[in-house]
């Protein structure tokens, strides 16, 4: 489990005990945890053994989507204009409430954390993407990386996966959302494309139609016979990622495996039925991610409701 | 107070402060407990110095745990408020000085989220620590300020390793001179090269040559530091010159021991500058044809020509649609696809016709008019959209475009790298407070840009329709004194528009109220005639006398593209603390484009002839790790539309973009909003601001993917119409093919090595075609074919 501490001046992962780890902690308290068990249960672990760490990080963006008070947020008190249509329902943990159209989600409470308090105050479709993208605010033109970038370029490829996917592609209106600016290029998200397609494939990952496993290779050890500049320039920056991207093209597509890990189709019908029929929702493919061996460290998967 | 405490303070700092003068090292002047600190000239340049102030700290909008600065003391009567008043002034104790909160807080002496700034005693914390004891002197109205900053050096010259302590000097406006090294922020342009710590002591770490900056009191001063490489070079390297780029350029490389690299061979000069020029590949025939003209000037020749081929205005017209933001807009588009390509249209016809940048700026600056008699009003429709001019974008815009600068950070504070205050913004972006956009859909008209403001063009609506009651009345033959009512309202109406054209154009700056005139950025205020555009003098302002930053960015634009990497960089952040990498080269080229009226192709065809043009890009071991001063061409990767262009015409089977006339090719589409992936996945501009950034010249993975595995190429070289096709049923011998192959692709014959590691390919038991195809796709997948080298 981490926290997010969501609030104007930008996200902080939560090292230590926060304030609303208190004041949530606090609340709880009535029913059996105090903050002095949870702070217990936080030096225990520590010192038993090393905290987990997140190996991969999935972002659902429903960009004017699902909206908070009809989903983990509702506000049943509140004036009829403001509560909106949904009844909460009561979901495995005490006390915590969710929307009735989640009745499924409300079984696995327990193993979320839930942030309800992140907001903005920006009207900007642009802006506020950008800042809840990078965790830190600036113009609308994207000023700070996203945190899929910021992974990407503190934690390299994933195996043979880039390190940052977008699925189906970035949040957008007119421009690209959620880049890696001041990072470059190198860090942008990896597009893959929409798995709802029929005969949805990633761009580029596979061989195009049939083509005899001796002629790939002979175009390789043409490519390698023909490809000389390299050999009297040196310190050239885009000449070296050249070669590093021309390397990882080559065994992305001949091994499969970043292929595979794109294969909806592969998954059992039932396990993709989990996913729901819904389009919008069936952009959340974990199932497609996750099930493989790499995952990408981060992967955006948005809807836009605009 | 405690009196022996304060002695000690005393001592310490005069005894400091009688070194500064001998040694002339980092050292803080005397401060004694007779001086009268000044909120202005002491405490705020502290505040800054140790980074209280700062924006990652209390210098924030919002400032710090309900503490808040303007950043880097930009707004001192407010800042004077939040230390000596606000919170019931909490955070001094004049009584008890040290006591005072901000001293704890600034000596970490009780816990503070921004850690210890100042040691108790130290320089600053005495300036702050008597600014209380003096009981709060507050802001005086008559105070000198000082007008100009001085790192003492004009210029150092260092050994890798070695060690330097600059001094600071601030000049102020009753004549004083005062040592403010202590006071003074400073940052190196490229830490890498020469570090510079916080009290000013710099220290070369590798060869090359960078500026190092310091700031005070708003005040920006810069030092070029300049560490040579080790190894001497002979002279004779530098000896050939073509022209005076060349002499300032080599100079230069002959201070810093940098070896340049060899003279490049015709057929990499002939794909490098028909690549530069006019964005197009070199056919085979073309590398034949130079490579058999024995002419000794025929590079010079080739230069002359490519500048006069229509490919020319084709491919200047999309650095220029770039520049000029030539898009739809992003929400209601009133211009639509044919306003973007009537701009378009526009801009090709100027640089088909070579006209001089000055007058192109002009007519692009002072566009009037509706969108479709007028193509230039684009830029406004863009760039203003639907806000009014005076809190649209377009100011930072055109300072990006036209003078190469960034003041958009003077929008909301004191630009902190130069000396742009927010004022200067406010005033700058008076020159646009006179213009107004009718916009209407385009099924209702074309949209207008007229001389007004927000209200002028809602009275002349108003006006319209009193005219338009007036003209029925009278046909109706009204009774007479409604007749005559209806003419007075006119008249009204009238008046009143003419009342408002008439008064000075101000602009309100938000954070003090007042209303500013326009004023230029180099703060020289300027008549504004009653009822005029104030753009007509703003024009006159940028293109009067070849003023540097308008010539200057152009000429660095044109530099970098040539050349790979601006003389500034980034290209469009022209600023005295980001000086040019080659000044004396600088000055010469932004003279001579200034003087030879602004012609682009003079100012190409000196760069294009100039030897440095010509040099190899491969490197020597010397000059590997040279990035800023030209020792070898640096070899770049294709752009977007350049590169899928090229595909196009080596495979014989060009793109085609719904909408546009087949053989349209990708440097001739007007915007970015033709669907394309592959120029998207090649960074194409998406023009959305006027900085340079927006064209991403980065390789990428994707990119990589996508020539190796897209269908679209694959079917591109398969094609039966195509290329391959034919020079395979055309060209039975096998080494003729692929010699033709590589001249279409690469520009050159193959070498030898190469031509026997080929021919294994085609051996007897080889498919000819598919053979050769597997060729051809190595042949894109080059490092060669995708890049300028």
């Amino acid at each position: 489990m981490f926290d997010l501490t969501f609030h104007p001046g930008g996200v902080h992962p939560s090292p230590t005990l926060r304030r609303r780890d208190a004041l949530r902690v606090g609340g709880l308290s009535a029913f059996g945890l105090s903050a002095a068990a949870l702070l217990r249960a936080k030096t225990t672990r520590a010192a038993d053994a090393p905290a987990p760490r997140a190996k991969s990080v999935l972002l659902v963006y429903l960009g004017g989507g699902l909206s908070h008070h009809d989903s983990f947020d509702l506000k049943p008190d509140a004036s009829a204009e403001v509560r909106g249509q949904y009844r909460p329902i009561s979901s495995n943990v005490a006390g915590l409430d969710v929307g009735e159209l989640l009745p499924r989600m409300a079984q696995t409470m327990d193993k979320v954390c839930l942030v309800r308090s992140g907001a903005h105050n920006n009207d900007h479709h642009e802006t506020a993407t950008n800042w809840v993208m990078a965790g830190r605010f600036g113009s609308a033109f994207g000023d700070w990386p996203a945190l899929g970038a910021v992974a990407a370029h503190e934690l390299g490829f994933s195996g043979e996966l880039p390190p940052y996917v977008a699925i189906p592609r970035n949040p957008s209106f007119t421009w690209e959302l959620g880049r890696s600016a001041f990072l470059g290029g190198r860090y942008e998200s990896f597009k893959a494309g929409d798995p709802n397609d029929a005969n949805f494939r990633v761009r580029d990952l596979s061989l195009p139609g049939a083509i005899a496993e001796s002629r790939v290779a002979r175009r390789q050890s043409l490519l390698d016979a023909v490809d000389g500049l390299a050999r009297g320039i040196e310190g050239n920056d885009q000449i070296l990622a050249y070669d590093e991207y021309q390397q990882r093209a080559a065994s992305m597509v001949l091994s499969g495996k970043a292929r595979e890990a794109f294969a909806i189709d592969q998954e059992p019908a039932e396990r993709r039925d989990r996913f729901g029929r819904r389009r919008s929702f069936r952009h959340s493919t974990r199932s497609c991610l996750s099930s493989t061996r790499d995952s990408p460290h981060w992967s955006l998967t948005c809807t836009n409701a605009v | 107070m405690n009196p022996l405490r304060f002695g000690l303070i005393r001592l310490a700092v005069v005894a400091v402060g009688t070194l500064s003068f001998s040694v002339c090292v980092a050292a803080p002047p005397a401060v004694t407990a007779d001086t009268t600190v000044s909120f202005l000239n002491d405490v705020e340049p502290v505040l800054t110095r140790f980074g209280c102030s700062s924006g990652g700290c209390h210098g924030k909008l919002a400032g710090h745990n309900g503490f808040r600065l303007s950043l880097r003391g930009y707004a001192p009567e407010q800042d004077y408020q939040w230390l000596a008043r606000e919170a019931q002034s909490r955070r001094v104790n004049l009584i008890d000085p040290a006591a005072s909160l901000l001293l704890q807080k600034g000596a970490g002496t009780v816990p503070h989220g921004g850690g210890r700034r100042l040691l108790v005693d130290s320089p600053g914390y005495v300036v702050l620590f008597n600014w209380i004891r003096q009981g709060l002197p507050p802001i005086a109205a008559e105070e000198r300020r000082p007008q100009r900053l001085e790192i003492q050096q004009t210029a150092v010259t260092l050994a890798t390793g070695e060690e330097r302590q600059l001094a600071v000097t601030a000049f102020y406006s009753d004549g004083t001179t005062r040592d403010v090294t202590w006071m003074s922020v400073f940052k190196s342009n490229d830490a890498g090269l020469v570090e510079v710590s916080a009290e000013g002591r710099i220290t070369a770490r590798r060869a090359g040559e960078t500026a190092i900056v310091a700031a005070f009191d708003g005040l920006v001063a810069s030092l070029v530091v300049t560490v040579p490489y080790p190894t001497e070079v002979l002279a004779s390297a530098f000896a050939e010159r073509r022209n005076f780029i060349d002499t300032h350029l080599f100079q230069k490389l002959e201070a810093l021991r940098l070896e340049p690299s060899g003279p490049c061979d015709d057929a990499t000069f002939l794909r490098r500058s028909t690549l530069d020029v006019i964005g197009t590949l070199p056919t085979a025939e073309e590398v034949r044809a130079f490579l058999a003209d024995s002419r000794s000037d025929k590079r010079a020749i080739w230069i002359d020509q490519l500048l006069n081929r229509p490919e020319f205005a084709d491919f200047w017209a999309l650095q220029l649609a770039d520049l000029f933001q030539n898009r739809r807009e992003r929400d209601h588009d009133v211009r639509g696809v044919k306003g973007v390509r009537a701009l378009h249209a526009w801009l090709r016809t100027q640089m088909a016709a070579n006209r001089p940048w000055n007058d192109i700026a002009r007519d692009v600056l002072l566009a009037q008019g509706d969108t479709s008699a007028t193509p230039a009003v684009g830029y406004y429709v863009v760039t203003v959209g639907e806000q009014p001019a005076e809190r649209s974008e377009v100011a930072d815009s055109v300072a990006q475009a036209f003078l190469g600068t960034r003041i958009g950070c003077a929008r909301c504070h004191n630009h902190p790298l130069e000396r742009y205050t927010q004022d200067d913004y406010y005033h700058f972006i008076g020159f646009f407070s006179r213009i107004v956009l009718d916009r209407k859909e385009p099924k209702d008209g074309a949209t207008r840009l007229q001389v007004g403001t927000q209200h002028t063009l809602n009275l002349s609506r108003q006006l319209q329709n009193e005219q338009r009651g007036l003209a029925k009345l009278i046909s109706d033959n009204a009774p007479a004194d409604q007749v005559e009512q209806k003419r007075k309202q006119v008249a009204g109406i009238e008046r009143e528009i003419d009342q408002n054209l008439q008064s000075p154009p101000r602009v309100s700056q938000p954070r003090t109220g007042v209303a500013l005139a326009p004023r230029s950025l180099d703060r020289q205020t300027i008549e504004i005639p009653p009822g005029g555009d104030p753009r007509q003098q703003l024009a006159d302002w940028l293109t009067a006398g070849g003023r540097e930053q308008f010539a200057g960015a152009m000429v660095n634009r044109i530099w970098r593209h040539y050349f790979a990497v601006g003389l500034v960089e980034p290209v469009d952040d022209l600023r005295g603390t980001n000086p040019p990498s080659n000044r004396p080269l600088w000055d010469a080229l932004v003279a001579e484009f200034a003087g030879h009226n602004y012609d682009f192709k003079h100012l190409m065809r000196l760069m294009l002839n100039s030897r440095a043009y010509q040099l190899s890009s491969a490197t020597t071991p010397a000059n590997a790790t040279d990035t800023r001063f030209y020792s070898h061409y640096y070899a770049r990767r294709l752009s977007a539309e350049v590169l899928l262009d090229g595909i196009g015409q080596v495979t014989g089977i060009p793109e085609s973009y719904p909408g546009y006339p087949f053989g349209t090719r990708a440097i001739q589409l007007p915007g970015p909003q033709v669907d394309s992936y592959f120029l998207s996945v090649f960074g194409r501009s998406d023009r959305v601001t006027a900085c340079d950034c927006e064209r991403n010249n980065d390789v990428t993975l994707p990119q990589l993917l996508h020539l190796r595995n897209s269908e679209a190429l694959l079917q591109k070289i398969d094609d039966g119409a195509g290329r391959l096709a034919k020079f395979v049923a055309e060209t039975p011998d096998d080494n003729a093919l692929i010699d033709q192959l590589f001249l279409t692709a690469l520009g050159r014959h193959p070498r030898a090595e190469e031509l026997a590691r080929v021919l294994t390919a085609f051996g007897p038991q080889a498919n000819r075609k598919e053979a050769a195809a597997d060729l051809f796709w190595a042949l894109l997948n080059t490092k060669e074919f995708a890049f300028n080298h």
